[in-house]
Protein backbone atom coordinates (compact mmCIF):
# COMPACT_ATOMS: atom_id res chain seq x y z
CA UNK A 1 0.00 0.00 0.00
CA UNK A 2 0.86 3.44 -0.80
CA UNK A 3 0.54 6.52 -2.50
CA UNK A 4 0.86 6.21 -6.34
CA UNK A 5 2.15 8.74 -8.37
CA UNK A 6 -0.51 9.33 -10.25
CA UNK A 7 -2.67 9.69 -7.24
CA UNK A 8 -5.40 7.24 -7.20
CA UNK A 9 -5.06 6.30 -3.78
CA UNK A 10 -4.94 8.37 -0.44
CA UNK A 11 -3.09 7.13 2.63
CA UNK A 12 -4.29 8.22 5.73
CA UNK A 13 -3.69 7.00 9.55
CA UNK A 14 -7.66 5.91 11.54
CA UNK A 15 -7.17 5.78 15.32
CA UNK A 16 -9.81 4.25 17.52
CA UNK A 17 -9.62 5.07 21.15
CA UNK A 18 -12.32 5.03 24.50
CA UNK A 19 -12.70 1.37 23.94
CA UNK A 20 -13.52 1.47 19.90
CA UNK A 21 -10.38 -0.59 19.45
CA UNK A 22 -12.11 -3.62 20.72
CA UNK A 23 -13.66 -3.63 17.27
CA UNK A 24 -11.16 -3.61 15.37
CA UNK A 25 -9.09 -6.10 16.65
CA UNK A 26 -7.62 -3.88 19.39
CA UNK A 27 -5.45 -1.91 17.65
CA UNK A 28 -5.34 1.46 17.99
CA UNK A 29 -4.07 2.68 14.78
CA UNK A 30 -4.24 1.78 11.42
CA UNK A 31 -2.78 2.46 8.46
CA UNK A 32 -5.56 2.97 5.40
CA UNK A 33 -5.30 3.45 1.85
CA UNK A 34 -8.35 4.26 0.24
CA UNK A 35 -9.16 5.54 -3.52
CA UNK A 36 -9.12 8.91 -4.11
CA UNK A 37 -12.21 8.77 -5.82
CA UNK A 38 -15.41 6.96 -4.60
CA UNK A 39 -17.46 5.08 -8.07
CA UNK A 40 -19.49 7.61 -9.08
CA UNK A 41 -15.95 9.68 -9.22
CA UNK A 42 -16.32 11.68 -6.39
CA UNK A 43 -13.30 12.77 -4.09
CA UNK A 44 -13.18 10.08 -1.26
CA UNK A 45 -15.03 11.80 1.91
CA UNK A 46 -16.24 10.27 5.09
CA UNK A 47 -19.31 8.61 4.52
CA UNK A 48 -16.65 6.48 2.17
CA UNK A 49 -14.20 6.22 5.21
CA UNK A 50 -17.35 4.86 7.15
CA UNK A 51 -18.24 2.67 4.70
CA UNK A 52 -14.94 1.46 3.99
CA UNK A 53 -14.03 0.83 7.71
CA UNK A 54 -16.92 -1.71 8.35
CA UNK A 55 -16.52 -3.96 5.69
CA UNK A 56 -12.84 -3.82 5.33
CA UNK A 57 -11.30 -3.36 9.01
CA UNK A 58 -13.92 -4.32 11.55
CA UNK A 59 -12.74 -7.60 12.92
CA UNK A 60 -16.30 -7.35 15.15
CA UNK A 61 -19.57 -8.33 13.63
CA UNK A 62 -21.50 -6.10 16.37
CA UNK A 63 -21.38 -3.20 13.32
CA UNK A 64 -24.29 -1.30 15.42
CA UNK A 65 -21.29 -0.75 18.06
CA UNK A 66 -19.51 1.99 15.34
CA UNK A 67 -22.81 3.07 12.61
CA UNK A 68 -26.48 2.78 13.45
CA UNK A 69 -28.89 4.14 10.58
CA UNK A 70 -26.22 4.36 8.33
CA UNK A 71 -24.59 7.10 10.68
CA UNK A 72 -21.92 7.32 13.35
CA UNK A 73 -23.47 5.86 16.57
CA UNK A 74 -24.58 8.42 19.05
CA UNK A 75 -22.22 8.36 22.08
CA UNK A 76 -18.74 8.61 19.03
CA UNK A 77 -16.68 11.93 18.41
CA UNK A 78 -14.79 11.85 15.47
CA UNK A 79 -12.13 14.06 14.98
CA UNK A 80 -10.22 15.10 11.95
CA UNK A 81 -7.16 15.78 12.70
CA UNK A 82 -7.49 16.46 16.21
CA UNK A 83 -10.60 18.78 15.30
CA UNK A 84 -14.23 18.16 16.23
CA UNK A 85 -15.26 16.96 12.70
CA UNK A 86 -18.56 19.30 12.78
CA UNK A 87 -15.99 21.95 12.20
CA UNK A 88 -14.95 20.40 9.17
CA UNK A 89 -18.37 19.46 7.50
CA UNK A 90 -18.92 16.15 8.96
CA UNK A 91 -19.65 13.42 6.54
CA UNK A 92 -19.13 15.62 3.19
CA UNK A 93 -15.26 16.42 4.53
CA UNK A 94 -13.33 15.39 1.44
CA UNK A 95 -10.34 13.01 2.91
CA UNK A 96 -6.65 14.37 2.14
CA UNK A 97 -3.54 12.77 2.03
CA UNK A 98 -1.80 12.07 5.67
CA UNK A 99 -5.11 13.03 7.36
CA UNK A 100 -5.67 11.70 10.91
CA UNK A 101 -9.49 10.49 11.54
CA UNK A 102 -9.66 9.40 15.17
CA UNK A 103 -12.84 7.74 16.63
CA UNK A 104 -13.35 8.27 20.03
CA UNK A 105 -16.47 6.67 22.09
CA UNK A 106 -17.48 9.18 25.12
CA UNK A 107 -17.39 7.72 28.56
CA UNK A 108 -19.53 8.86 31.17
CA UNK A 109 -17.63 6.44 34.04
CA UNK A 110 -15.84 7.88 37.08
CA UNK B 1 0.67 30.86 46.05
CA UNK B 2 4.06 31.71 44.87
CA UNK B 3 3.58 30.39 40.82
CA UNK B 4 3.64 33.18 38.61
CA UNK B 5 0.45 34.03 37.72
CA UNK B 6 -0.91 32.94 41.08
CA UNK B 7 0.08 35.07 43.54
CA UNK B 8 -2.23 36.99 46.73
CA UNK B 9 -4.59 37.91 44.56
CA UNK B 10 -4.78 34.49 42.97
CA UNK B 11 -5.43 33.55 46.40
CA UNK B 12 -7.89 35.63 47.89
CA UNK B 13 -10.17 34.61 44.74
CA UNK B 14 -9.38 30.92 45.64
CA UNK B 15 -10.63 31.80 49.15
CA UNK B 16 -13.48 33.91 48.12
CA UNK B 17 -14.92 30.95 45.99
CA UNK B 18 -16.96 28.04 46.34
CA UNK B 19 -16.84 24.83 44.40
CA UNK B 20 -19.44 21.95 44.36
CA UNK B 21 -18.26 18.53 43.72
CA UNK B 22 -20.96 16.11 42.47
CA UNK B 23 -19.78 12.75 43.20
CA UNK B 24 -17.01 11.36 45.92
CA UNK B 25 -15.86 8.12 43.45
CA UNK B 26 -13.05 8.04 41.42
CA UNK B 27 -12.98 11.49 40.38
CA UNK B 28 -14.35 13.47 43.31
CA UNK B 29 -11.94 11.95 45.63
CA UNK B 30 -8.69 13.13 43.95
CA UNK B 31 -10.13 15.98 42.66
CA UNK B 32 -11.54 17.00 46.53
CA UNK B 33 -8.39 16.82 47.42
CA UNK B 34 -6.48 19.09 45.81
CA UNK B 35 -9.89 21.74 45.67
CA UNK B 36 -9.20 21.50 49.66
CA UNK B 37 -5.30 21.72 49.19
CA UNK B 38 -5.68 24.60 47.11
CA UNK B 39 -7.38 26.88 49.62
CA UNK B 40 -10.96 27.49 48.39
CA UNK B 41 -13.10 28.77 50.77
CA UNK B 42 -16.31 26.36 50.68
CA UNK B 43 -16.73 23.14 49.21
CA UNK B 44 -19.52 21.21 48.80
CA UNK B 45 -20.31 17.26 48.34
CA UNK B 46 -22.47 15.54 46.61
CA UNK B 47 -22.81 11.46 46.72
CA UNK B 48 -26.03 9.06 47.93
CA UNK B 49 -23.50 5.92 47.99
CA UNK B 50 -21.41 4.46 50.83
CA UNK B 51 -17.97 3.36 50.56
CA UNK B 52 -17.49 -0.16 50.03
CA UNK B 53 -14.36 -2.32 49.27
CA UNK B 54 -13.91 -2.32 45.89
CA UNK B 55 -13.91 1.37 45.72
CA UNK B 56 -10.52 1.53 47.50
CA UNK B 57 -8.21 1.30 44.89
CA UNK B 58 -9.36 4.29 43.13
CA UNK B 59 -11.47 6.31 45.76
CA UNK B 60 -8.50 7.79 47.17
CA UNK B 61 -9.89 9.80 50.08
CA UNK B 62 -11.95 6.61 51.64
CA UNK B 63 -10.35 4.39 53.58
CA UNK B 64 -11.09 0.88 54.83
CA UNK B 65 -12.54 1.42 57.98
CA UNK B 66 -14.79 3.95 56.79
CA UNK B 67 -16.50 1.31 54.69
CA UNK B 68 -20.26 1.63 55.12
CA UNK B 69 -20.06 5.36 55.63
CA UNK B 70 -21.81 7.64 53.51
CA UNK B 71 -19.15 8.67 51.16
CA UNK B 72 -19.70 12.25 51.40
CA UNK B 73 -18.74 12.01 55.21
CA UNK B 74 -15.95 9.92 54.21
CA UNK B 75 -14.76 12.17 51.98
CA UNK B 76 -15.41 15.31 54.30
CA UNK B 77 -13.64 13.44 57.33
CA UNK B 78 -9.96 12.95 54.63
CA UNK B 79 -10.27 16.80 53.55
CA UNK B 80 -10.27 18.02 57.06
CA UNK B 81 -7.22 16.30 57.90
CA UNK B 82 -5.87 18.12 54.85
CA UNK B 83 -6.99 21.22 55.57
CA UNK B 84 -9.74 22.33 57.88
CA UNK B 85 -9.80 26.11 57.14
CA UNK B 86 -12.35 25.24 54.37
CA UNK B 87 -16.02 25.48 54.95
CA UNK B 88 -17.52 21.87 54.05
CA UNK B 89 -21.07 21.39 52.80
CA UNK B 90 -22.12 17.31 53.14
CA UNK B 91 -25.09 16.72 50.86
CA UNK B 92 -25.64 13.09 51.51
CA UNK B 93 -27.66 11.99 48.43
CA UNK B 94 -27.85 12.11 44.57
CA UNK B 95 -28.44 15.03 42.37
CA UNK B 96 -31.84 14.77 41.02
CA UNK B 97 -33.86 17.37 38.68
CA UNK B 98 -35.67 18.33 42.17
CA UNK B 99 -32.70 19.32 44.35
CA UNK B 100 -30.36 20.47 41.78
CA UNK B 101 -31.36 24.05 41.15
CA UNK B 102 -30.96 24.84 44.47
CA UNK B 103 -28.31 23.76 45.34
CA UNK B 104 -25.93 24.07 42.55
CA UNK B 105 -26.90 27.99 42.38
CA UNK B 106 -25.07 28.50 45.53
CA UNK B 107 -21.91 27.80 44.56
CA UNK B 108 -19.19 29.57 41.49
CA UNK B 109 -18.24 26.18 39.53
CA UNK B 110 -19.78 22.83 39.57
CA UNK B 111 -17.09 19.61 39.15
CA UNK B 112 -19.07 17.07 36.97
CA UNK B 113 -17.53 13.67 38.95
CA UNK B 114 -20.15 11.26 38.07
CA UNK B 115 -20.71 7.97 36.85
CA UNK B 116 -23.83 8.33 34.38
CA UNK B 117 -25.22 9.68 31.37
CA UNK B 118 -28.29 10.77 32.82
CA UNK B 119 -26.77 12.69 35.90
CA UNK B 120 -24.02 14.47 33.44
CA UNK B 121 -26.91 15.89 31.36
CA UNK B 122 -29.18 16.89 34.23
CA UNK B 123 -25.91 19.06 35.53
CA UNK B 124 -24.87 20.68 32.60
CA UNK B 125 -28.61 21.41 31.75
CA UNK B 126 -28.28 23.48 35.43
CA UNK B 127 -25.11 24.54 34.68
CA UNK B 128 -26.64 26.41 31.49
CA UNK B 129 -29.70 27.94 33.40
CA UNK B 130 -27.81 28.95 36.72
CA UNK B 131 -24.84 30.18 34.32
CA UNK B 132 -21.74 28.23 36.49
CA UNK B 133 -18.54 26.92 34.58
CA UNK B 134 -18.75 22.94 34.58
CA UNK B 135 -15.26 21.03 34.69
CA UNK B 136 -16.51 17.48 33.16
CA UNK B 137 -14.08 14.33 33.53
CA UNK B 138 -14.83 10.72 32.85
CA UNK B 139 -13.07 7.71 32.87
CA UNK B 140 -13.39 4.03 32.38
CA UNK B 141 -11.39 0.98 32.09
CA UNK B 142 -7.91 2.25 30.63
CA UNK B 143 -9.02 6.22 29.08
CA UNK B 144 -9.89 8.90 30.59
CA UNK B 145 -11.18 12.50 28.63
CA UNK B 146 -11.44 15.92 30.30
CA UNK B 147 -13.23 19.16 29.24
CA UNK B 148 -13.93 22.83 30.49
CA UNK B 149 -17.36 23.77 29.56
CA UNK B 150 -19.71 26.46 29.77
CA UNK B 151 -17.21 28.60 30.54
CA UNK B 152 -17.00 31.83 31.00
CA UNK B 153 -20.95 31.33 31.49
CA UNK B 154 -23.31 33.37 29.12
CA UNK B 155 -27.14 32.83 29.17
CA UNK B 156 -29.04 31.09 27.17
CA UNK B 157 -29.63 31.65 23.33
CA UNK B 158 -26.97 34.73 23.35
CA UNK B 159 -24.80 34.73 19.82
CA UNK B 160 -23.49 38.35 19.64
CA UNK B 161 -20.03 36.62 20.45
CA UNK B 162 -18.28 33.71 21.05
CA UNK B 163 -19.66 31.37 23.90
CA UNK B 164 -18.27 28.45 25.84
CA UNK B 165 -20.28 25.05 24.34
CA UNK B 166 -22.39 23.17 27.06
CA UNK B 167 -21.94 19.19 27.88
CA UNK B 168 -25.27 18.85 25.00
CA UNK B 169 -23.07 21.06 22.53
CA UNK B 170 -19.93 18.61 22.66
CA UNK B 171 -22.26 15.42 22.96
CA UNK B 172 -25.24 16.02 21.56
CA UNK B 173 -26.56 12.41 22.40
CA UNK B 174 -25.84 9.99 24.31
CA UNK B 175 -24.73 6.44 23.45
CA UNK B 176 -27.43 3.62 23.90
CA UNK B 177 -27.35 2.02 26.86
CA UNK B 178 -25.98 -1.58 25.69
CA UNK B 179 -22.97 0.58 24.45
CA UNK B 180 -21.86 2.25 27.82
CA UNK B 181 -19.58 0.94 30.32
CA UNK B 182 -19.59 1.80 33.67
CA UNK B 183 -16.32 1.31 36.30
CA UNK B 184 -17.83 -1.53 38.18
CA UNK B 185 -19.34 -3.79 35.10
CA UNK B 186 -16.03 -2.86 32.59
CA UNK B 187 -13.12 -2.44 35.10
CA UNK B 188 -11.36 0.55 35.67
CA UNK B 189 -7.62 1.24 36.16
CA UNK B 190 -6.87 3.43 39.15
CA UNK B 191 -4.29 5.74 38.41
CA UNK B 192 -6.46 6.98 35.16
CA UNK B 193 -9.54 7.73 36.73
CA UNK B 194 -7.51 9.49 39.32
CA UNK B 195 -5.26 11.49 36.65
CA UNK B 196 -8.46 12.97 35.38
CA UNK B 197 -9.94 14.11 38.39
CA UNK B 198 -6.61 15.74 39.66
CA UNK B 199 -6.81 17.41 36.28
CA UNK B 200 -10.23 18.74 37.01
CA UNK B 201 -9.16 20.14 40.83
CA UNK B 202 -6.20 22.02 38.39
CA UNK B 203 -8.83 23.34 35.61
CA UNK B 204 -11.43 24.36 38.61
CA UNK B 205 -7.84 26.39 40.41
CA UNK B 206 -7.20 27.60 37.41
CA UNK B 207 -10.26 29.46 36.72
CA UNK B 208 -11.07 30.65 39.97
CA UNK B 209 -7.86 32.28 40.23
CA UNK B 210 -8.15 33.96 37.28
CA UNK B 211 -12.31 34.85 38.01
CA UNK B 212 -13.26 33.79 34.39
CA UNK B 213 -16.24 31.82 36.22
CA UNK B 214 -17.50 35.49 36.29
CA UNK B 215 -19.20 37.11 33.47
CA UNK B 216 -17.12 39.59 31.66
CA UNK B 217 -18.93 42.89 33.68
CA UNK B 218 -18.30 41.61 36.85
CA UNK B 219 -14.60 40.55 36.78
CA UNK B 220 -12.30 43.19 38.31
CA UNK B 221 -10.28 44.89 36.39
CA UNK B 222 -6.60 44.03 36.69
CA UNK B 223 -6.97 41.77 34.07
CA UNK B 224 -6.81 42.47 30.11
CA UNK B 225 -10.04 42.36 28.19
CA UNK B 226 -10.13 39.23 26.76
CA UNK B 227 -7.56 36.47 27.72
CA UNK B 228 -5.97 33.91 25.64
CA UNK B 229 -7.53 31.04 28.35
CA UNK B 230 -10.61 32.76 27.23
CA UNK B 231 -10.52 32.68 23.71
CA UNK B 232 -9.32 28.85 24.41
CA UNK B 233 -12.67 28.11 26.10
CA UNK B 234 -14.75 29.52 23.75
CA UNK B 235 -13.77 26.61 21.78
CA UNK B 236 -12.21 24.46 24.32
CA UNK B 237 -10.36 21.36 24.43
CA UNK B 238 -11.21 17.89 24.87
CA UNK B 239 -8.32 16.10 26.50
CA UNK B 240 -8.48 12.46 26.28
CA UNK B 241 -5.74 9.52 28.16
CA UNK B 242 -5.61 6.57 26.83
CA UNK B 243 -3.36 3.71 28.71
CA UNK B 244 -2.28 0.98 27.03
CA UNK B 245 -1.14 -1.59 29.65
CA UNK B 246 1.11 -3.53 26.75
CA UNK B 247 3.37 -0.33 25.90
CA UNK B 248 5.10 2.52 27.55
CA UNK B 249 3.93 5.89 27.65
CA UNK B 250 4.02 7.23 23.90
CA UNK B 251 2.90 10.32 21.89
CA UNK B 252 -0.66 9.33 21.32
CA UNK B 253 -1.25 8.76 25.58
CA UNK B 254 -2.40 12.52 26.05
CA UNK B 255 -4.31 13.80 22.66
CA UNK B 256 -5.74 17.53 22.93
CA UNK B 257 -8.79 17.62 21.08
CA UNK B 258 -10.52 20.82 19.39
CA UNK B 259 -14.17 21.25 19.78
CA UNK B 260 -16.78 23.56 18.24
CA UNK B 261 -18.38 26.90 20.21
CA UNK B 262 -22.37 26.83 21.65
CA UNK B 263 -24.21 25.79 19.15
CA UNK B 264 -27.17 27.33 17.78
CA UNK B 265 -29.20 24.38 17.65
CA UNK B 266 -28.30 22.93 20.78
CA UNK B 267 -31.40 21.80 23.21
CA UNK B 268 -29.85 23.61 26.50
CA UNK B 269 -28.34 26.35 25.49
CA UNK B 270 -28.68 27.56 22.28
CA UNK B 271 -31.17 29.97 19.91
CA UNK B 272 -34.96 29.63 21.58
CA UNK B 273 -34.03 26.71 23.87
CA UNK B 274 -36.96 25.95 26.04
CA UNK B 275 -35.02 24.84 28.72
CA UNK B 276 -36.24 26.09 32.14
CA UNK B 277 -35.44 25.45 35.68
CA UNK B 278 -38.73 24.95 36.14
CA UNK B 279 -39.55 22.62 33.68
CA UNK B 280 -36.72 20.56 34.77
CA UNK B 281 -37.91 20.24 38.44
CA UNK B 282 -41.79 19.24 36.81
CA UNK B 283 -39.63 16.57 34.54
CA UNK B 284 -38.57 18.09 31.35
CA UNK B 285 -36.56 16.93 29.85
CA UNK B 286 -36.99 13.49 31.12
CA UNK B 287 -33.44 12.51 31.22
CA UNK B 288 -33.85 8.65 32.09
CA UNK B 289 -35.52 8.55 28.84
CA UNK B 290 -33.45 10.13 27.10
CA UNK B 291 -30.85 8.15 28.45
CA UNK B 292 -32.78 5.16 27.36
CA UNK B 293 -32.62 3.99 31.23
CA UNK B 294 -36.57 2.92 30.76
CA UNK B 295 -35.31 0.66 27.56
CA UNK B 296 -37.32 -2.30 28.04
CA UNK B 297 -34.95 -5.86 28.45
CA UNK B 298 -33.66 -7.60 25.58
CA UNK B 299 -35.68 -10.43 25.31
CA UNK B 300 -34.36 -13.85 26.21
CA UNK B 301 -33.27 -15.88 23.54
CA UNK B 302 -33.32 -19.02 26.04
CA UNK B 303 -36.59 -20.58 27.60
CA UNK B 304 -35.98 -21.31 31.63
CA UNK B 305 -36.07 -24.79 30.86
CA UNK B 306 -33.54 -24.30 28.80
CA UNK B 307 -31.35 -22.92 31.26
CA UNK B 308 -29.38 -24.17 34.33
CA UNK B 309 -27.81 -22.41 37.46
CA UNK B 310 -24.56 -22.68 38.35
CA UNK B 311 -25.35 -24.93 41.23
CA UNK B 312 -27.71 -26.98 39.71
CA UNK B 313 -25.15 -27.61 36.79
CA UNK B 314 -22.64 -28.37 39.18
CA UNK B 315 -25.42 -30.84 40.93
CA UNK B 316 -26.57 -32.94 38.17
CA UNK B 317 -22.86 -33.34 36.77
CA UNK B 318 -21.58 -34.89 40.31
CA UNK B 319 -25.21 -37.20 40.49
CA UNK B 320 -23.90 -37.96 36.16
CA UNK B 321 -27.07 -37.10 35.37
CA UNK B 322 -25.40 -35.32 32.54
CA UNK B 323 -24.46 -36.68 29.20
CA UNK B 324 -20.76 -36.45 27.71
CA UNK B 325 -20.58 -32.16 26.91
CA UNK B 326 -18.79 -29.60 26.61
CA UNK B 327 -18.75 -27.01 28.92
CA UNK B 328 -17.92 -23.47 27.15
CA UNK B 329 -17.17 -20.60 29.23
CA UNK B 330 -18.05 -17.57 27.73
CA UNK B 331 -16.53 -14.39 29.79
CA UNK B 332 -14.34 -12.32 29.16
CA UNK B 333 -10.36 -13.82 29.51
CA UNK B 334 -9.64 -11.62 32.54
CA UNK B 335 -12.91 -12.74 34.66
CA UNK B 336 -11.98 -16.29 33.65
CA UNK B 337 -8.49 -15.84 35.05
CA UNK B 338 -10.02 -15.34 38.56
CA UNK B 339 -11.68 -18.30 38.51
CA UNK B 340 -14.04 -20.89 36.40
CA UNK B 341 -15.87 -24.26 36.91
CA UNK B 342 -13.69 -27.24 36.31
CA UNK B 343 -12.48 -28.48 32.72
CA UNK B 344 -14.68 -25.39 31.34
CA UNK B 345 -13.13 -24.11 27.90
CA UNK B 346 -12.83 -20.21 27.84
CA UNK B 347 -13.70 -19.15 24.76
CA UNK B 348 -14.81 -15.63 24.78
CA UNK B 349 -18.03 -13.70 23.59
CA UNK B 350 -16.55 -11.48 21.46
CA UNK B 351 -14.40 -14.03 19.99
CA UNK B 352 -16.95 -16.54 19.15
CA UNK B 353 -18.92 -13.42 17.55
CA UNK B 354 -15.88 -12.99 15.50
CA UNK B 355 -15.22 -16.58 14.47
CA UNK B 356 -19.02 -16.50 13.15
CA UNK B 357 -18.54 -13.75 11.36
CA UNK B 358 -15.21 -14.74 9.62
CA UNK B 359 -16.93 -17.76 8.70
CA UNK B 360 -19.94 -16.18 7.64
CA UNK B 361 -17.74 -13.97 5.32
CA UNK B 362 -15.02 -16.69 3.95
CA UNK B 363 -17.24 -19.80 4.12
CA UNK B 364 -16.68 -22.67 6.61
CA UNK B 365 -18.58 -25.40 8.93
CA UNK B 366 -20.37 -24.24 11.79
CA UNK B 367 -18.56 -26.13 14.24
CA UNK B 368 -15.21 -24.18 13.14
CA UNK B 369 -16.93 -21.27 15.33
CA UNK B 370 -15.50 -22.69 18.31
CA UNK B 371 -11.85 -23.44 18.96
CA UNK B 372 -10.64 -27.70 18.47
CA UNK B 373 -10.39 -28.23 22.19
CA UNK B 374 -14.01 -26.92 22.39
CA UNK B 375 -15.61 -29.12 19.92
CA UNK B 376 -16.13 -32.43 21.72
CA UNK B 377 -15.58 -35.62 20.14
CA UNK B 378 -18.50 -35.13 17.18
CA UNK B 379 -21.28 -32.97 15.97
CA UNK B 380 -23.77 -34.14 18.76
CA UNK B 381 -21.92 -33.41 21.62
CA UNK B 382 -23.95 -31.15 23.55
CA UNK B 383 -22.54 -27.73 24.69
CA UNK B 384 -23.19 -26.17 27.89
CA UNK B 385 -22.72 -22.37 28.23
CA UNK B 386 -21.95 -20.78 31.00
CA UNK B 387 -21.74 -16.90 31.52
CA UNK B 388 -21.37 -14.51 34.67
Amino acid sequence: MGTTDNGNTIDITVDFSGGLEMLFGNQRRHSVSLPAVDSSGKPTNMTFLIDYLCTHLMKDPRVDLFVLDKHIRPGILVLINDADWELEGEETYELQPRDNILFVSTLHGG
Amino acid sequence: MVVPGMGKYGQLRLINSSVLIIGAGGLGCPAAQYIAGAGIGTIGIMDGDVVEPSNLHRQVAHATSRIGMPKVDSLITHLRFLNPLPTYMAYPFHLTPQNGADIMSRYDLILDCTDNPATRYLISDFCVLLQKPLVSAASVQKSGQLIVLNCPPSPQGVFDRPCAPCYRCCFRKPPPPSADLSCGEAGIMGPVVGMMGVAQAGEAIKILASGLHLPPERRSSDGGSETDTERNLTQPTLLIYSYDLASAVGPYTFRALKMGGRRRNCFACGEGSTLTLEGIRAGEPDYAQFCGALMPPPTAALTPEERITAAAYDEARRKGELPPHVLLDIREREHFSFGGIDGAVNVPFGKLLMNAAKIKRDGGEAEEVLPPEARGNGRDTPIFVSWG
